[in-house]
This record gives structure tokens, C-alpha cells and sequence, in this order.
């Protein structure tokens, strides 16, 4: 791993001399890159934003040559510092690189490159009737590129699975300039290890991602959603039972516990009764034909909740989904500043952990909002923080840590979604012979430790 | 201390700026990592490093088209166009008192700018800060109206209210018929229309200029006006005036201020229950510039879309916004021109709600499109 602090004369010179307009140098554009949504900052030594997978490839050899430290980059909204320089470096900026190439109506493929905006691939492949289904709940903001990175799964996780689920094939620049190809356009393919799929979710630490073999599916035909009330979120879990114990399998099931209830009525109009305390929010999908039907099994198994609205097709179902959109703003009333988890259960343990999760909190004077992915046991246990009260500041660290921990007890990950970053502390969760094989592994592609150090694993 | 930008990222996907460089550093978030630990508000009291001082990070903070589109995605609701305009606002600087001069003081000889600018062959002028100047200073010479594409009228007429209509600079300045025309359609709506001649500019760009002294003089004056004249209803047909007009309910006593907010009406807004008949002149396609300055609630398309197969682009802000047209013409110019090429192909006509965006995009169009506004060809029905 480079241990330089900034780059010499000759340097700078040979980097704005071969990639001319590509490279900045300038102190105010290196602070943009410094940071991302974890608002931790880092030292920029450079910013090089690649036009095409060969001139990467002369970049990332004379990198390599010159030991010097590469960080590659999405749109930066890892809330996890993942995209955040842990030493002295060079920023990739691959946001130049956002081509979608070919969306394949036949091969049900997306081919892109990987700074693509989530939402942007998903609309253009709704125009041909086709489904790119991984859909992070920030998927206006992110780039294909990064969900990859961190392997990121999002709401409909739960019947469609995670960004794993969809690449095919991965074409990525290697530290000293190798241009390698894994998968490709078949939906099957066996042949050789599974290379492009160790890709996802390697946070940056194997190479850089230039271009992208994705599956598609039919895009289904109609949703509907419903939104159920409950007096609380022990209720609200039984009820979710109930209704996978009927063999029905949602594309989305959310849940918010009584504290994110509290603060949607603290900001806003709610339309449910006092008596409702917690909430559930289901979507299904198909044809025109099986959604009203599926709506009608679904409703059958909720028929304890207190109160219900349900939304057939996209309009009717904005009004439930927007609920759940103001969650994360009207957070903001418990305290002007936020530390965020996104830590993952198996499901079955996902009302126990949460009840812990608020127990921690409590003991720490704080309170717990927590949200999350009910169908596959992902938490986001968010808490709100007045960044100049130390005190606070310091028993919000706490709770923060004291949930990492609690949430290895229920056989659960640290993660789900947003990836370690440099802020998780891998250690707690990945025994060291098992760490050990993950850095001889990402030492076969980067020997001298150039790429994204201080991350991940 | 106010609490700013999270680095989320959704203002990336809505900014018009960031659309034509795909570089963060010309996103939103970008501009305020660079701009807030100057700020009083939102500085944290820490020491700025040199290498960040404004007169450093100016160059790329002032690339904002202060189209508000960041804010309204944003979880905290900030505005990077108002951070710019209260940067701007604590460093003055000659481009403003410039652009001051030109809104306040210059008005009168904005046609004769235009009919010089139509002097200058297009050849010297193709792109950069220059072109951009001359071309939309070309717009301020107005094309005739065509025969009306629509005719208006109210299925019933309204129980008499007096109305003002706050013209804006444009209309007063370089398109005097918007202002007739406007006056026509309330009287024939039912409405008395009280002179609105005393009005001056609405603010709204002196504000994205920083020149908060110039701004609230003007604020001052047309308040002014309205209470004397009875405090009516004030109808614009600029979308932009209309925005700026209702921030003035910030700076009011409270009673006056909710009575305000009441009474501005977006003149299409007036127009209730109308009766359109399309004429054999209108054409078969028609594209349509959605102004940012709506704010989400375009009150004019609806109307419009009574009588015209409307093709709404699907660009974002056409860069007249804020003060862009000075700090970087050719940008402005260039968003101008993406704008367009996001209108549906076969629409040569294009029409918006907006003075301003009436002149940027008619400033980049060409000879082959024909950019107005909706007025020029909606009439009353005989």
C-alpha cells in the first residue's frame, strides 16, 4: 500500500499531459471527491474520470508503475465511507462512463456501462416491456456501477433477489492494466469459477468495472400495493407470517415499528386511527389477471389488522409508497443529524432483534427508528442525534456500536445493503483465517495493494 | 448552526447543470460541499483552508441555473440557488452590478439591444459566452404573432373582481402584447382589470444576483402598489414572476402576507372553466417547455392542452435561470440547446409560460423552430 501524500511535479504532469481534460488537479474540484454520504473525508491527490475501458487500462498501469493509490467512484452516496479515501489517492470517477449500450429484447439483456443512474436503466427497459428488478430505495441517486459494488438489494429483494441475482458478465480494468472479461450474455453458464459474480459486491477491491452484462425479465404487467395498520409491531410481524405461511410471495413487504409512526404523524397527515402503532406495506406484481386475485389472498390474510388501504396500479399505489417516502425526511424532528444501519437478520429473527435494537437505544436515552425490508430481514435502524450536544453525540456513537454487536447475536450481518466500507469493523462478523483468504484473493488481482485499500474485508 | 447537504445524491438526477458535464463537481452537492463552510449558517465555525476560499470555488459555484429543482428533492429542502445567492449576496462583484443595470436601468433599450444584435451576422456568433449573449438579445425583437391557434372563452363569466396583471420586464420591456393580450382575456372572463403599469421587476433574478438591497426595493414598490390600489388579485403570466411573487409573503406582516399569498394567481389560474376552440391554423404537433419556476404545479399546460396536441419536452431547466446568462453565457446557451433537442421532432412550433425561458430558447431555436409564448396565439372567441 502507497503511504505517499501527494503526487511529485512529473507526475502531475504526465497524468494532465496523457488524459488532458479527463484529469483535475484543482483543490475545489478534489474536495467534491473527498467525501461521500457517510461524510467522512479523505486526501485527493487527483480526480480522473475515464472515457473507455483502454484508456483506464493505460491509467490503471501506470498507477500500478508509479504506486500509486487508486479509489474508484459511483455518484458517492455510500453511507458506509466506501467511497471515501482511506490513504492519499487518486479519485476514478466513473460517472463519465453511462452509456447504456444495448437492452436486449430477445437475450433478455442490459448491456451498460457502470456509471448508468439505477432508475434511468430501469425506466429505459420498462419502454421495451423488460425488468432490470434490484431497486434500491435511493435508485434515482446511485449508479448501476456502485449497486454492483455493494451488491445492493433494496425492495424487492424479497421475490427478486439482490443486484447478484442479475450480472451476467462483468468487464473490469485490473490494477497494472489488464482488461479481463467474466460471463457474458447467457442466462447459464458454468463454465470456469464464478468470477463475475465474486465482482459484486467487492466494494472496488478487485478492479474497476467498465462494463456490465445484466439479466432481464418480462416486466410484470400490474402492481398493487396495500398498506396495513397495527397496534403494534409484534402484531405487524405475526400478521407478515401469516401471510408467506399462506405460500403468497410479495415483491415488497416493508415495516416501520411505532417510532417511525410517531414521527410520520409528528410531520405530517397520516390516514390511519390512533389505536394503529406500526405499520406493513405490501406490493405484489404480475399479470393482469393474477394481481387482483393475488390482492384478494393477500387481503384474506390480513384481516387482523386494524385498518387497511390498498392501491391497484401505479397511481392509485404513489399515495401508499409516498408513506413510506417520508420516512426518511421527517426523521429529522428527533434530531437534526443521523448515523444509519442496515443490518440484516434472518427473518424469523427479525421482530426479536428489532425489540433488542430498541432496548439498546432506550438504555442509551435514544430512540430507535427503525424500518427496513420486512421479507428479508433487513433493518435500517436509524438514529437521530444533535451533532453539537457531545453528550448525545457520544451516547449515539455508542448505541451505534452496541447494535453492530447486537446484531451478531441473532445470526445476523452488519450489513445488507450499503456494504462495510471503511466504517464497519469487519472483524466482529468475519473470523480472521476466512479474512485471510478474502486478501489472498484480492491480492491475485492487486498484489501490491493498490486498489481501494482500507476497505471492505 | 443549520444543519446542510447529507451528499445523498438525488439533486444529481434533477440538475440541468450536471446533465451537460456528468461531474459531480457541477451537481448541487458538489456546490454546496464548496460553498457551506463559508456560510455563517452553515459553517461550522472551522478555518477554510485558502485553496477554498470563495474567490477559488466562485468559478464553479456560480454554474447554477437557480431552476430550484435540487431543493425540491432534497430530504432537507435545501436550495443551492439561495446558498449562491447569499455567497453572492456577502461578495460582491462586477458581473452582478452588471446584471443589476441591465434588469433595473436598461429595460427601455432592451429592444434596440435586440435590433443590434440583428445586425451581427450569425457566422460570428456559433456558440460560447458571446454567441449566447447575442442570440438571446435577438429574442427581445419580437416575431409577429401567427393567426390564433386557439380561441378562449368562459363557459360562464365570474362575479366581478378586480384584477391587476404584474406584466414582469419582459412583457413591459420587449412584449407589450403579452400585457393586452392578458388584459383581453380577464376582461372577457368576467374580471375588472386594473392598471398594473406601476409594477417593476418582481426581484426574482436581483435575488439569484445576491443584490438583496435592489431586491427588496423593488419588493417594497410593489406591495406598495398593490395596497394602494386596493389590495386586488394579481395575475402574471410568467412563471418565473409568479415564483418570486410568492416569496414576498416571507417578508410581510402576517396578515398581509396570508391575504397575498391568496390573491397571486397565475393568469391561466383566472382563466376558469374556459370554453377553447382550436382554429384550422394551429398546428398538428406542438411542443411544450415546462418552466422550472411552477414548482411542480404548471397551471398553463392543461389549458393549452384543451386544444393542442402538446409534446412536452423531456429536457430540463433551459438555463435562463438565475443569473447564468451572466456568469456563463455559453453554458446557459448550451442547456438552451439540449432543452430543445428533447422536444418532440416533428414540433416546430414550441410553446411555454415563462418571459424568460420565452427568450432564452427562442435565442438558441434556429430558423427551423419557433419558440413563443402561449398568448401569442390564444385569442378570445368573437
Amino acid at each position: 500500500m502507497s503511504t505517499r501524500t501527494s503526487l511529485s511535479d512529473e507526475q502531475g504532469r504526465f497524468l494532465a499531459d496523457t488524459f488532458g481534460d479527463a484529469i483535475s488537479l484543482a483543490p475545489e474540484v478534489l474536495r467534491v471527491y473527498a467525501s461521500d454520504a457517510s461524510l467522512k473525508t479523505g486526501t485527493v491527490l487527483a480526480v480522473y474520470r475515464p472515457r473507455n475501458a483502454e484508456e483506464l487500462s493505460r491509467f490503471m498501469r501506470w498507477a500500478q508503475q508509479e504506486n500509486v493509490t487508486v479509489h474508484p467512484r459511483g455518484r458517492g452516496t455510500s453511507l458506509s465511507g466506501g467511497c471515501v479515501p482511506t490513504v492519499p489517492g487518486i479519485v476514478v470517477s466513473m460517472l463519465g462512463m453511462d452509456r447504456i449500450i444495448e437492452i436486449s429484447d430477445t437475450d433478455f439483456v442490459a448491456v451498460v456501462e457502470p456509471g448508468v443512474n439505477t432508475a434511468d436503466l430501469q425506466a429505459e427497459c420498462a419502454k421495451k416491456g423488460l425488468f432490470y428488478p434490484p431497486d434500491p430505495a435511493s435508485s434515482k441517486a446511485t449508479s448501476v456501477g456502485g449497486n454492483v459494488m455493494t451488491c445492493a438489494g433494496g425492495l424487492r429483494a424479497v421475490k427478486y433477489g439482490v443486484t447478484r441475482d442479475y450480472v451476467l458478465g462483468v468487464e473490469a480494468v485490473l490494477p497494472g492494466g489488464d482488461i479481463v472479461r467474466f460471463g457474458g450474455r447467457c442466462h447459464k453458464d458454468v463454465m470456469g469459477l464464478d468470477m463475475a459474480r465474486l465482482f459484486v459486491g467487492s466494494e472496488g477491491t478487485l478492479g474497476i468495472v467498465t462494463k456490465l452484462c445484466l439479466k432481464l425479465l418480462p416486466l410484470p404487467e400490474l402492481s398493487a400495493s396495500v398498506l396495513a395498520g397495527y397496534a403494534s409491531l409484534d402484531d405487524a410481524m405475526q400478521s407478515m407470517a401469516r401471510v408467506f405461511r399462506a405460500g403468497i410471495l410479495p415483491c415488497a413487504v416493508e415495516f416501520m415499528n411505532e417510532t417511525v409512526l410517531e414521527v410520520l404523524t409528528r410531520t405530517g397527515e397520516v390516514p390511519w386511527p390512533d389505536t394503529v402503532r406500526s405499520l406493513l406495506l405490501f406490493q405484489i406484481d404480475g399479470s393482469s389477471d393474477s394481481v387482483p386475485h393475488d390482492m384478494e389472498r393477500l387481503c384474506r390474510q390480513l384481516d387482523d389488522a386494524l385498518w387497511r388501504i390498498q392501491g391497484l396500479g401505479r397511481e392509485e399505489e404513489a399515495r401508499l409508497w409516498a408513506i413510506r417516502r417520508r420516512i426518511s425526511a421527517g426523521s429529522y424532528v428527533l434530531g437534526p443529524d443521523r448515523i444509519g444501519g442496515d443490518m440484516a437478520v434472518p427473518r424469523g429473527s427479525l421482530l426479536a432483534a428489532l425489540r433488542r435494537f430498541e432496548e439498546i437505544a432506550h438504555a442509551n436515552g435514544k430512540r430507535l427508528i427503525g424500518f427496513g425490508h420486512a421479507g428479508d430481514g433487513n433493518i435500517h435502524a436509524n438514529l437521530h442525534y444533535d451533532a453539537s450536544d457531545p453528550d448525545d453525540a457520544a451516547r449515539t456513537q455508542r448505541t451505534h456500536r452496541e447494535l453492530d454487536r447486537a446484531v451478531l447475536e441473532f445470526g445476523g450481518s452488519l450489513s445488507g445493503e450499503h456494504g462495510a466500507g471503511c466504517l464497519k469493523d469487519v472483524s466482529l462478523q468475519i473470523p480472521p483465517r476466512e479474512r485471510e483468504l478474502m486478501q489472498a484473493v484480492r491480492r491475485v488481482f492487486d498484489p501490491t495493494g493498490i486498489l481501494n485499500p482500507g476497505k471492505a474485508y | 448552526m443549520k444543519r446542510g447537504c447529507t451528499q445523498c445524491g438525488e439533486c444529481l438526477r434533477v440538475c440541468p447543470v450536471y446533465a451537460m458535464f456528468r461531474r459531480e463537481e457541477y451537481a448541487p452537492k458538489g456546490k454546496r460541499i464548496l460553498m457551506e463552510p463559508l456560510d455563517p449558517e452553515f459553517g461550522n465555525g472551522q478555518p477554510v483552508p485558502d485553496e477554498l476560499v470563495w474567490e477559488r470555488v466562485r468559478k464553479l459555484s456560480r454554474l447554477c441555473a437557480g431552476c430550484g429543482r435540487c431543493a425540491r428533492v432534497c430530504a432537507r429542502k435545501l436550495s443551492t440557488a439561495e446558498l449562491l445567492a447569499d455567497a453572492r449576496s456577502r461578495n460582491p462583484h462586477w458581473t452582478q452590478f452588471m446584471w443589476q443595470m441591465w434588469i433595473r436601468a436598461m429595460g427601455r433599450l432592451w429592444p434596440m439591444a435586440g435590433r443590434m444584435a440583428m445586425l451581427i451576422p450569425r457566422g460570428l456568433s456559433k456558440s460560447g459566452d458571446f454567441a449566447g449573449l447575442v442570440n438571446m438579445a435577438r429574442a427581445l425583437v419580437a416575431r409577429p404573432a401567427p393567426s390564433p391557434w386557439l380561441r378562449l372563452a368562459p363557459s360562464k363569466r365570474v362575479s366581478p373582481q378586480r384584477v391587476m396583471i404584474f406584466s414582469g420586464c419582459t412583457a413591459q420591456y420587449a412584449r407589450p402584447a403579452w400585457s393586452a393580450k392578458a388584459a383581453r382575456l380577464l376582461h372577457c372572463w368576467g374580471y375588472e382589470v386594473v392598471a398594473g403599469d406601476a409594477f417593476v421587476c418582481c426581484g426574482g433574478t436581483l435575488h439569484h444576483a445576491g443584490a438583496y438591497k435592489a431586491e427588496a426595493g423593488v419588493r417594497e414598490h410593489n406591495l406598495r402598489v398593490w395596497k394602494e390600489a386596493g389590495k386586488p388579485l394579481v395575475a402574471t403570466f410568467c412563471a418565473s414572476c409568479l415564483h418570486s411573487l410568492r416569496s414576498y409573503g416571507g417578508h410581510m406582516e402576517e396578515e398581509d402576507a396570508v391575504l397575498w399569498q391568496e390573491r397571486v394567481f397565475p393568469l391561466s389560474r383566472l382563466l376558469a372553466d374556459p370554453v377553447v376552440t382550436r382554429t384550422a391554423d394551429a398546428p398538428g404537433q406542438v411542443g411544450y417547455h415546462e418552466p422550472c419556476h411552477w414548482d411542480g404545479q404548471d397551471w398553463d399546460m392543461p389549458l393549452l392542452a384543451h386544444g393542442l396536441a402538446l409534446g412536452k419536452g423531456k429536457g430540463l431547466c433551459c438555463g435562463m435561470g438565475g443569473i447564468l446568462k451572466m456568469s456563463d453565457a455559453g453554458l446557459s446557451a448550451a442547456m438552451a440547446r439540449a432543452c430543445l433537442a428533447s422536444m418532440p421532432s416533428d414540433a416546430e412550433e414550441i410553446l411555454t409560460g415563462c418571459s424568460g425561458c420565452v427568450l432564452q430558447l427562442a435565442g438558441e431555436a434556429g430558423d427551423k423552430r419557433t419558440v413563443r409564448h402561449w398568448l401569442d396565439v390564444c385569442d378570445i372567441a368573437d
